[in-house]
Order: C-alpha cells, then structure tokens, then sequence
C-alpha cells in the first residue's frame, strides 16, 4: 500500500490489530496489512461472491476483484462503518454489475439436479426428494431473476441471515427500504412461481 | 370495515418474520386483505429459507489451499496495482510535456514555415556541430520575437536522432508527429490556431 512511512509494527501487533487499526497501517504503508484484511474477510466475501454466481471460478474471480477494488479506496473507508460491511458493499456491486454485464453467468446458476451437492435425504422418499429439488432449482431461477437490489436483500437477508440494518448499511439505504425491498421480492418471487 | 390503514410492507415483513407479535397489530383482526397478504408472505418466506438452507448446507468449502492460493493471487494482483499507480504517477507528471512538446514542435514548425513565406530571411549559417540548429537561429534573429518563440520551442529537439535510418526517436518530433492520438490532434490544432494568431498569421 502506498504511504511515505512503514510504521514499525510487529508482526504480532500486526495480527492483534482491529480492522480499522489494519486499514490505517495499510494506508501508512505498512507492507503485510492488507494482507491481513484479505485473510480475515476472504471467506465471507467468497461466499457473498458464491451466492450470487453459484459456481467456484467466478466466486472465486469476484472476490479478488471485490479485495482489488477495496485496495483501491481503502482512502475513502471512513470507519463508520465496520469493514465487512464496506466490503459487502463491494461485494454486492461487484456481483451485480457483473451479472449485468455476463447474463449469461445466470443460466450456470441453475444446476442441473444431478450436479447439486448431496444432501442427505434419508428418509425422504424418492419423489418427495424429487420435488423437493424441483422447487429448490425453480426458487433459485428465481431469485435470479428479482431486480437487482431485491436480490441483492434477498440473498443477504436469507442465505446470509443478515439483521436489516446491516442490509441497509451495505446498501447505503434505510431500514423501511429494505424491508420494503425483502416485501417486494417476496412477492415477485410468488408472481414467478405462480404459488406457494 | 377496518377504518384502519392497511399494514406497511415494513409491518408485514417484521410479522411474517416473527420479530414482532400479530397481538401487536390489531388491524389483522379486521381486515382480510392483510391477513391474505402476510400468509402468502410467510408461505413464501418460509420455501426460500428451506432452498436457502439447503443450499448453505450443501456448499462445499473451497480447500484449505485455495484460501493460500487465493491470498497470494490478491497480494499479486495488488502489488501490480501499487506498481501501475507508482508508474502512472510518475507518467503522470510528464503527461503535460508528452502533450505540449509534439504540439510546440508542430506549431513551431508551421509558424516557422508561414514567417518564412513573408519574411526574407538573412542565409543562416552552416550547421555548427553541437550546436542545435535552433540556437543558430535565434542568434542570428534576435529581435524577432515570433521567431524567438520558434527558437524557444524547437531547442529542446535533436534532429540527428531522427536523421537515423527508419527511426523516429521517441520524443522526437516526427515521432511525435506521426503517433497523435484524436485527443492530441485536437489539442494540436487548438494551440496552433492560437500560436497563429498570436504572430498575427
């Protein structure tokens, strides 16, 4: 990270410092600091990333681009926020200018039944585990296709078990606008899948 | 008939989700329509937490040496950030003279040529070697002041290097005539216009 001094902190202090002590240090120059951001933050950016896209490439591709960009305006972090949540904003307009710009990574989120994970189903019968897939694979079509920012409350709110004042927070709304977006998907969600 | 207004989505989705008791909005009581709407909330909630359960449950944690392997492209790919920046910064301090010198040896060639045309110019001398043709200029022109900004400007510019057979030296002025972007060529015709008229041209 850019900075005219390194600031002689210890590996150690490094590893004990809160966030926003890591974004300061970095921006100070500190060699090492950003890489600690990346180690303590990848794995929920990777799996916002994974929400959206649904496969491990671009998950993948998306959060080095999510912690790239972070690297690029940690200047403009202002701390009140907490840094996951800045990430997460990120993140989100990451993952949604991107399906924007490739539709296509849409289709690759509906798996074909025999290529989703295992779930253990014993003691379901074979039908029941048959619609239950079913309806799982017509739900996820779905959800991928809300309107961007319903999505993005959707997927955060419900696979992410996010509060929705820290939906809000990452999309720079209200608490009433989130819930009314939560409301709204919801429903088109119904609209889509023609019951429930 | 409720005289009540309808619940708000807020009120609705803070129902459906259970964070607050339908004890709290007796509206519910007396109008159908509410009632309607936040059972088809819940039924829907309750479907998308089932596939967004399953789902969790069913995504496989990349390998351990994917978090190393992830970790080092980030360090590599910010690294080539901070080297690009430090390089475009470096760039970017010579970004007004990459502009201004291929437009100033231009503009200065073309007021040289137009003078030319209306001046009887005094023999100049022969090339003295060392010495840029444009000092041997000013020096035999002192009190003309158009030519003396031709001087100024073309000082910096060593012909030999173009003189080289099939190059054009970078920074040079057939170079640097020769690679205009749209944006420089722009620029060059606004600064010659203006260079023109500045010499009454």
């Amino acid at each position: 990270m850019g900075g005219s001094g390194s600031p002689d902190v210890s590996l150690a202090d490094l590893a004990c410092a809160d966030d926003r002590q890591l974004v300061e240090l970095c921006l100070a120059g500190r060699p090492g600091a950003f890489d600690l951001i990346v180690e303590r933050h990848q794995r929920a950016v990777y799996r916002l990333c994974y929400r959206f896209v649904r496969n491990h490439e671009d998950a993948s591709d998306l959060s080095q681009d999510v912690f790239l960009r972070a690297y690029r305006g940690l200047r403009r972090f202002r701390g009140n926020a907490s840094l996951t949540t800045w990430l997460y904003r990120i993140g989100v307009n990451v993952c949604l200018n991107r399906l924007s710009a490739k539709p296509a990574l849409l289709d690759k989120q509906t798996q074909p039944i025999d290529e989703q994970a295992f779930i253990d189903t014993r003691g379901e019968s074979a039908p029941d585990r048959l619609l239950r897939d079913e309806r799982g694979a017509r739900v996820r079509e779905a959800i991928g296709r809300l309107p961007r920012k319903q999505r993005a409350t959707l997927i955060m709110r419900t696979y992410h078990e996010m509060s929705h004042q820290e939906i809000a927070d990452v999309l720079g709304t209200s608490v009433g606008a989130v819930k009314a977006n939560f409301f709204h998907a919801l429903g088109n969600l119904k609209k889509m899948l023609g019951d429930v | 008939m409720s005289l009540k207004p309808h619940l708000s989505d807020a009120d609705l989705v803070d129902l459906a989700e259970g964070t607050r008791p339908e004890s709290s909005a007796p509206h519910l009581a007396s109008c159908e329509a509410c009632r309607r709407q936040l059972a088809d909330l819940r039924a829907m909630l309750a479907d998308v937490s089932i596939t967004a359960r399953e789902d969790v449950a069913a995504d496989a944690e990349p390998s351990p040496l994917f978090w190393d392997r992830f970790q080092q492209r980030v360090s590599s790919a910010v690294a080539a950030e901070s080297e690009r920046g430090a390089r475009s910064r470096l760039v970017g301090g010579f970004s007004g003279w990459r502009m201004l010198v291929p437009a100033a040896t231009l503009a200065a060639l073309v007021i040289a040529v137009t003078i030319n045309s209306r001046v009887t110019m005094p023999v100049p001398p022969e090339d003295v070697p060392g010495v840029p043709r444009a000092e041997l200029l000013s020096d035999s022109l002192p009190d003309d002041a158009s030519l003396q900004l031709v001087a100024d400007l073309t000082s910096s510019v060593d012909s030999s290097a173009e003189a080289e057979p099939g190059l054009a030296a970078h920074g040079g002025a057939e170079h640097a005539v020769s690679h205009l972007s749209a944006g420089e060529l722009r620029e060059l015709q606004r600064l010659l216009q203006a260079e023109l008229a500045n010499s009454g041209a």
